[in-house]
């Protein structure tokens, strides 16, 4: 069931219909069979994994929940096999052919008549989001920051919530239980509200994502076709596309959260007003960057090696590497995590790499950056040095995405050499040769969809939307929402369904 | 606490960390300071500051910080 169709606006109606219909105790249930209904509509074999992890991360939970605050050995070894049996079967299923395959390549370094062939497996819906959902639910209860649930059909409700379980964001129990199972009451501000939110979600993914993903896919499908200058605009486009897509669903999502009462967290705070990479990623999937700050980050940089390590780097190079230095350690194992968790291929461990090379190495040479700037008399607070900042930082985070849209590491550096040695930059007065089988009103209600989105983000940024929104007249704003409409339903041409989400594939 | 309180400015001298009350809830203190802090206070003060103890209210003021200092001295 796609998010974006006939069938799952309809699916959504009578959920909140009939959450709202029943007793409040009981509109956590409604929820539950709402979630296995959406899951079950994808297929039914895979809802065995999210079965499993869901029990797998219940009991471990209730184990732990026995033991003391101190960390034990007990403890310890309990929440460990919890998470490695959670992340078991995603291991293989997403990583089983990355790692055999490596293998095989190794061996066959030794015995050539070695071959691999590829495992026909399909990663299930939302596995990626809901072993992160476990492992960080067993990990709180480890820590003590919340006790664990004791009604096993409560913890699946979280656990399965379709909101959240395709493409995050990532919540915790503690958080999203306080709103989940409180018993909500119907309120038409909320549905008002909510509903404003998922056209604005439905319209970001459906005028401006949907229509220009042919024009992406065919410059950067067939890059050596085309110019420099032509797959530079597409590998821009693809990061406005992606933004909108996935920023889409979240508005879709929280939208619909809202209609219910129900505290989803958000996942974007206009990410391309960023000045320095490490900025965009405390602004883009804030939720999954958390996840990795709270479970991978500290973890790492507190564990008895990085504190060893901070202490012996003071000792030796002065008290602002040392400072830094555990921080590295520890962001060495988050971006080799997060580019992985994107995709089982050797271009997005690259991609995390290319981030975390960026992000450290600022950090390393702010001093020098600040001595330049002071000598170079540039205002950090200058609007035109914050644009260049915003405009260097979107620029850097295209450039990685090389290689997180390229099928393997040669097709990377092939696509990059290519763009810089045949540029053709004569094509740029020509801009038929950049929006190639888009047809004309397409591109109008694109740039439409483009600007509005960036001009709420301009106000979203500057703490004014709000302020616009409310002074907004009501016949202005009715006639924004159906303008709106009538854009998505020309989009659509008529179809029931739009394309599947990007990030679900992750 | 003075002790600590110089500590906190070795590491953010921008920050006031005598009357600052949302050190994490205000994001002014970031993931590496916060590892830059605890480092320092686990030589300083002899203590072990682990991960389990990361939460808001532990860090949100010197104030919160030092009194997670005396009862981990305390245990």
């Amino acid at each position: 069931m796609s998010l974006v169709s006939l069938v799952c606006f309809k699916f959504a109606l009578i959920t909140v219909l009939l959450y709202f219909l029943v007793l409040k105790e009981a509109q956590w249930f409604i929820l539950l069979i709402a979630n296995i209904v959406f899951y079950l509509s994808y297929g039914v074999k895979y809802i065995v994994f999210l079965v499993a992890a869901g029990l797998v991360s219940y009991c471990g939970a209730l184990l732990l929940e026995k033991e003391g605050r101190k960390p034990t050995g007990r403890k310890k070894a309990v929440a460990l096999i919890t998470i490695l049996l959670i992340m078991s079967s995603w291991i293989v299923l997403k990583y089983g052919n990355f790692i055999a395959g490596n293998a095989v390549g190794l061996a066959a370094l030794f015995v050539p008549s070695l071959s691999f062939e590829r495992f026909e497996w399909v990663l299930p819906l939302g596995m990626s989001f809901y072993t992160f959902h476990a492992i960080g639910y067993v990990v709180d209860v480890y820590r003590k920051k919340y006790p664990a649930e004791k009604n096993f059909l409560k913890y699946f409700t979280f656990l399965s919530f379709f909101p959240h379980m395709i493409q995050g964001p990532f919540s915790r129990f503690g958080d999203l239980s306080k709103t989940m199972f409180r018993g909500n009451s119907f309120s038409w501000q909320r549905l008002c509200e909510g509903c404003a939110r998922i056209l604005w979600g439905a319209f970001k993914k459906i005028v401006i994502a949907d229509p220009t993903a042919s024009t992406v896919n065919m410059i950067l499908g067939s890059y050596s076709e085309y110019g420099g200058i032509q797959i530079i605009f597409a590998i821009f486009l693809y990061s406005v596309r992606l933004y909108a897509d996935f920023s889409g669903y979240m508005d879709i999502v929280c939208g619909f959260c809202h209609i219910l009462d129900i505290g989803l967290e958000e996942n974007f705070r206009q990410p391309f007003f960023a000045k320095t990479v490490d900025e965009y990623w405390r602004r883009w999937h804030i939720t999954l960057g958390r996840w990795f700050r709270d479970y991978v980050f500290y973890p790492a940089s507190m564990s008895k090696s990085g504190m060893k390590l901070s202490k012996w780097a003071r000792g030796k190079w002065g008290p602002k590497l040392g400072k830094l230095i555990s921080g590295y350690f520890a962001m060495l194992f988050v971006w080799t995590a997060t580019g992985l968790w994107h995709g089982a291929n050797w271009t997005y461990l690259v991609w995390g790499y290319l981030n975390l090379i960026v992000i450290c190495s600022t950090m390393q040479l702010s001093d020098t950056y600040s001595a330049l700037k002071e000598k170079l008399h540039i205002k950090s607070e200058s609007f035109a040095w914050k644009l260049f900042c915003m405009i260097r930082t979107f620029m850097l985070i295209s450039f990685f995405r090389f290689f997180s849209v390229a099928p393997d590491l040669g097709a990377a550096f092939s696509a990059i050499g290519h763009t810089i040695a045949d540029f053709r930059i004569s094509l740029i007065t020509q801009p038929s040769a950049f929006l190639l089988d888009m047809f004309r009103e397409e591109i109008i209600l694109a740039g439409i969809g483009v600007a509005a989105m960036f001009t709420v983000d301009i106000l979203n940024e500057s703490g004014k939307w709000e302020k616009v929104k409310s002074a907004c007249p009501i016949v202005l704003r009715a006639f924004i929402y159906s303008a709106m409409i009538v854009m998505i339903a020309l989009m659509m041409k008529g179809a029931d369904i739009s394309q599947g989400f990007m990030y679900a594939n992750f | 606490m003075e002790e600590l309180i110089e500590i906190m400015k070795g590491i953010r001298p921008d920050v006031d960390f005598e009357t600052a009350t949302d050190l994490i809830d205000g994001e002014i203190l970031d993931s590496f300071d916060i590892i830059s802090i605890v480092s320092e206070v686990n030589d300083a003060f002899g203590v072990e500051i682990n991960v389990d103890d990361l939460l808001p209210e532990n860090f949100n003021s010197a104030e919160a910080l030092y009194e997670l200092i005396q009862k981990l001295q305390a245990e």
